[in-house]
């Protein structure tokens, strides 16, 4: 097309009604066709990012709201792991308290013992967020991904240190593994689940 | 009795291995993967709790190899992992495992369903 329009005579130096007689026209039957070709190209191209941004939106929308899930269920399982853990220590100091004021040394060990183990047991949450913490990391590199792929619609050649960060990003999150449903919550009724499987 | 604990989170390793001493069960091998318990994994083991989501080698295909060997086919194992829909459960089940216990547990989960499964393996 550049090379039809460039045949299409100057205005400088001659008359704009009467071309030099040496310069040949431009077949306008051949730039019209260049015309509908490049306007097939462009309509097909703006499909093509319509299309791309309706699933880049249904794509990252849902990944955040994901990983933003995600990221409360790790807030809410620390603070109920952590007030647990306080409760047991203050317990604890009651214990301490009753063993100074000559409760029996045995029966106050017992129940120390009790109660540090129980501490013990509520750092299980720690195991479980991690799993999700991978899980919203994972999600948050299918982003980045797929971000790299919407950016390189518009520019084939995108910037060398994006792709470096993003492949950085692949090699941070590999090899792990996690359950993308690890929760703390309802172990009981879980709990339930399996007993009546394995029983049934 | 001899245990082998195979997580690949160390906290949980040693809140599991917490939970058997105070049972009275205090000798011990741990491993971080599938992998490394199937090295580790000898006739002297009596029984074994694994995770399920591990790398390099999944607590499912651990159980999986095991019972795919003459010296594995019996050892009692008991899965611990947060996994807990229906096709996990029935997976792991026809996988081979005794019994099963969703993260978090109580150690008193964790006593009954060993009693339970140690109950069988001396009586089989």
């Amino acid at each position: 097309m550049t090379q039809a329009l460039s045949r299409l005579p100057s205005n400088r130096g001659a008359s704009p009604a009467t071309p030099p007689a040496h310069e040949a026209l431009p077949d306008l039957t051949e730039v019209h066709g260049l015309l509908t070709r490049a306007y097939s190209m462009i309509t097909g191209m703006l499909d093509r990012l319509r299309e791309s941004r309706t699933l880049l939106e249904d794509a990252t929308v849902q990944k955040i709201q994901d990983t933003s899930a995600k990221l409360h269920e790790v807030t809410s399982a620390t603070e109920t792991a952590t007030t647990d853990i306080l409760d047991g220590l203050d317990r604890t100091l009651l214990l301490i308290d009753r063993l100074e004021n000559g409760a029996p040394a045995a029966e106050i060990a017992a129940a120390l013992r009790d109660e540090i183990f129980g501490a013990m047991n509520h750092l299980q949450f720690q195991d479980i967020t991690t799993q999700q913490l991978h899980h919203a990391a994972s999600l948050l590199h299918e982003m980045e991904g797929q971000l790299l792929e919407f950016a390189r619609i518009f520019d084939p050649t995108t910037h060398p240190d994006v792709e470096a960060a993003v492949a950085a990003g692949a090699r941070h999150a590999a090899p792990v593994a996690f359950d993308p449903a690890a929760t703390t919550r309802d172990a009981a009724s879980r709990q339930a689940l399996v007993d009546e499987l394995l029983n049934g | 009795m001899k245990f082998l604990v195979v997580d690949d989170s160390a906290t949980m390793r040693r809140i599991v291995i917490n939970s058997l001493n105070r049972i009275g069960h205090n000798e011990v091998v741990e491993a971080g993967d599938g992998d490394e318990a199937l090295q580790k994994f000898e006739s002297s083991i009596t029984c074994i709790i694994t995770d399920w989501n591990m790398p390099n080698m999944n607590g499912i295909d651990l159980v999986r190899a095991l019972r795919a060997r003459a010296d594995g086919q019996q050892v009692p194992i008991l899965m611990v992992t947060t996994r807990s829909v229906k096709e996990d459960i029935l997976a792991a089940i026809e996988a081979g495992v005794n019994n099963y216990i969703v993260k978090p547990f109580t150690p008193q989960v964790l006593k009954e369903k060993l009693d339970v499964i140690l109950r069988a393996a001396s009586v089989g």
